[in-house]
């Protein structure tokens, strides 16, 4: 190669010494470049100008406010509030709320605060400030650990997911004070059904909240068992029947999305998911006594020839810490996700969706407020672009539904009260689907986040976790009515994480001397693998209603014995012997 | 397949396919300037080993990827800070390689690396609260409470409603 050309080639290259060991004069260059403003020990503020402000096209006006009040040097990335650029008043006051919090709130006169006391002459909130069931003094929604139920949903949000500024606390007008009424709200197989609207509410705005806890604070785990029938109850105990039965967006929510028909392109699964083990059996056989009546069979007691029992779960595959002696009953806490606009936090509008299933309504601020890049032109970032508020940006939110009171005992079973958290969430990771293997009927089930089409022909999925993980298990500890045995920690590779055909072959060895070798078990058992659905248990079966199934709990319309045995095989609509085989490692009898 | 050899600012010298190496614009103008495959060592001097490296393997794993789009307006690499699941794993580095990779993009001319890198640090401020950024990028925050407070005041909404 000539040389005089390959100097050439190098001096593009910005090189300092040539080969004659010359000194170009293109030595500075971005890569060298660092604004005396920066502080050397961040290598984030030392990045040259081009990449930061490449950087900045793919974040939204709100994370453009946060980063721009990390230290002084970087302030003038903020589009001035006189520009044209910058979003409307509205939208800039909340990314600045939300960036500099512990704001003094009397400046804001024209809103109704939560802070503010006896806001109703007509005495409606004589227990402002004290929680509305229970009647502790509330602490207020600055505190770090606050979690907000809001009226409308029965949701938990966390204060950066409320609109607390302008909350007020619900009415309890017209809510049932004393156990007078209790006929109309002992809680039982169908009360749920029963068309029960006394909110004084009805479609009121959104920032109505009903309660607020926090680690200062939770209503008595046992205030609801303890108030049953009650005829004096000291609580609002009936208050939270009232809000918990009537006919709004409560049981929307915590019954998660309707079942979504086959070939639907999106996807929000709705799935249970092991949260962990719970230290106290509801149904520790030594505490209950059982009528006489409801015979069990001596043939299913604990099986002897159970060489080991492992429990499958989602996250490590096999759990050897699991101790059926001690850990009896398995905590499900089922979720579902939905994106919120950060201005007005109601769930974005979707065309894959002709109403949202847990919210009456939906935002609509990208109609209201377009926005203009920072350049003062319509921006074609998609980022900048999506449904939801220009300025403030969406968020991911992860709605979990827990348990939040000690059941209430009913007939053979229980009352469960379950309540709903929602916690921020980021992108954790995302791989397209048409990756290593094709999702098939039953992978489309796992709890996995979100399948969000991008083309006709690709689905990304997305993996989200808490944006703080900190946080996240906090607010679940303080909704549990108690502690939970957590799951061991979370590992790389599992079970679940083999090929489909792995799996397949690893089962055929499992079920090949059992009757149950048909490839339809075959499918039933990846299916139990991937969801962690070993839960099966003596207690189930003890448990189930005189005359029913363990499995379906349907009733069969046949004699005890007959039941009894067709109950190990329940044919028809379950395959309780299967799930013993699967859970237990056994199938005595067969 | 031709090589090239490329040298490291630490003297470390690597071979490396040319269709992997002309994955940076600046190799590939350079080696089109030239018109054969050069015998000595191309010195990249703002890069050391270790980045070198890293950026290598990118290109290893992204040597059939079309070419980036010429138009910026109309630049795919705008439309959403979605990252390929490997792109993710290949950027799970600590943030001093980070920033080095990314500045060893930019200065090689690897628009689709670059891209990565700048989403990868996106994401790593996106929903976050200025002190949880001050605590990602080790920034001292400088602003005085005052500061604050007058920063507060000056975006304050005062509209009724």
């Amino acid at each position: 190669m000539p040389k005089k050309i390959f100097k050439r080639t190098l001096k593009r290259l910005h090189i300092i010494r040539t080969c004659d060991g010359e000194v170009s004069s293109s030595r500075k260059n971005n890569y060298t470049q660092k604004p005396e403003s920066f502080r050397p020990d961040s290598h984030f503020l030392n990045l040259p100008l081009d990449i930061f402000n490449l950087i900045l096209t793919h974040l939204s006006y709100a994370d453009i406010v946060s980063l721009s009040l990390t230290t002084k040097s970087i302030r003038y990335i903020c589009p001035d509030p006189s520009s044209e650029t910058s979003p409307g008043p509205e939208c800039r006051s909340q990314a600045y709320e939300r960036c500099l919090p512990g704001n003094n709130s009397s400046s804001k006169s024209n809103k109704k605060s939560i802070f503010n006391l006896n806001l109703d002459p007509e005495g409606r909130n004589s227990w402002e400030g004290r929680c509305s069931y229970c009647l502790h003094p509330l602490c207020p929604p600055t505190c770090p650990s606050a979690l907000i139920l809001d009226y409308r949903t029965g949701v938990f949000y966390p204060a950066s997911l409320y609109p607390f500024q302008s909350a007020t606390p619900a009415p309890t007008a017209g809510f049932p004070e004393t156990s007078g009424c209790y006929e109309r709200f002992v809680p039982g197989d169908t009360l749920s059904y029963i068309p029960w609207n006394n909110s004084p509410l009805g479609n009121s705005d959104y920032g109505t909240y009903k309660t607020i806890w926090c680690e200062h604070h939770r209503c008595p785990a046992s205030l609801l068992k303890d108030n049953y029938l009650k005829e004096n109850a000291p609580t609002g105990a009936y208050r939270f029947y009232g809000d918990y039965y009537a006919d709004g967006d409560w049981a929307a929510v915590r019954d998660g999305p309707p079942k979504i028909p086959r070939g639907a392109p999106f996807i929000i699964p709705h799935t249970k998911f092991l949260a962990g083990y719970r230290k106290t059996p509801l149904n520790d056989p030594k505490k209950i006594s059982r009528p006489s009546s409801a015979s069990q069979p001596t043939t299913l007691e604990p099986l002897d020839n159970v060489v080991k029992f492992y429990k499958l779960n989602l996250n490590n595959g096999i759990d050897p810490s699991f101790d059926p002696e001690r850990d009896q009953d398995p905590i499900d806490e089922p979720y579902f996700y939905d994106t919120l606009c950060r201005h007005c936090f109601l769930p974005l509008r979707r065309s894959e969706a002709p109403r949202i299933f847990w919210s009456r309504k939906t935002c609509d601020c990208a109609q209201n407020r377009p926005f203009k890049s920072r350049l003062g032109e319509p921006s074609e970032n998609p980022i900048l672009t999506k449904p939801g508020c220009r300025g403030c940006g969406i968020v991911s939110v992860k709605f979990t539904i827990i348990g939040a009171f000690t059941p209430v005992p009913a007939y053979d079973s229980h009352i469960h009260f379950s309540l709903v958290l929602a916690s921020e969430m980021q992108i954790g990771s995302i791989r397209p689907d048409l990756g290593e293997r094709q999702l098939n009927r039953y992978q489309k089930r796992l709890s996995t986040p979100t399948h969000r089409p991008i083309s006709q022909h690709m689905h990304i999925q997305q993996r989200l976790i808490p944006l703080n993980p900190e946080r996240h298990q906090q607010s679940l500890n303080i909704i549990r009515y108690e502690p939970t045995i957590p799951l061991p920690p979370k590992t790389t590779r599992g079970l679940q994480n083999l090929p489909s055909s792995i799996i397949n072959r690893i089962l055929i060895y499992v079920l090949q001397n059992t009757r149950y070798r048909k490839p339809r078990y075959i499918a039933e058992a990846r299916r139990l693998i991937f969801h962690g659905w070993g839960d099966w248990s003596w207690e189930n079966y003890r448990n189930a209603p005189t005359g029913t199934c363990s499995e379906c709990r349907k009733f069969k319309n046949l004699d005890k014995e007959i039941r009894l045995r067709s109950t190990w095989r329940c044919t028809d609509d379950c395959n309780y012997g299967f799930h013993m085989f699967m859970t237990k490692g056994s199938i005595r009898g067969y | 397949m031709s090589q090239i050899t490329l040298l490291s600012s630490d003297n470390v010298e690597m071979k490396v396919d040319k269709e992997v190496a002309e994955r940076s614009i600046l190799i590939k103008n350079m080696l089109e300037d030239v018109g054969e495959t050069p015998d000595q060592a191309i010195p990249i001097p703002n890069v050391n080993e270790g980045v070198l490296r890293k950026v290598i393997e990118w290109c290893e794993h992204h040597r059939n990827d079309p070419p980036p789009p010429a138009d910026e307006d109309s630049d795919s690499r705008k439309k959403s800070t979605d990252i390929e699941e490997w792109d993710q794993k290949f950027m799970q580095v600590d943030q001093e390689m980070l920033f080095e990779i990314i500045l060893a993009a930019n200065y090689l001319d690897i628009k689709p690396l670059l891209d990565v890198g700048c989403k990868t640090v996106a994401n790593m401020i996106k929903g976050k609260s200025p002190e949880e950024i001050r605590k990602t990028f080790n920034i001292q925050n400088d602003f005085t409470p005052e500061e604050e407070d007058q920063i507060r005041r000056e975006n304050e909404w005062a509209e009724d409603r």
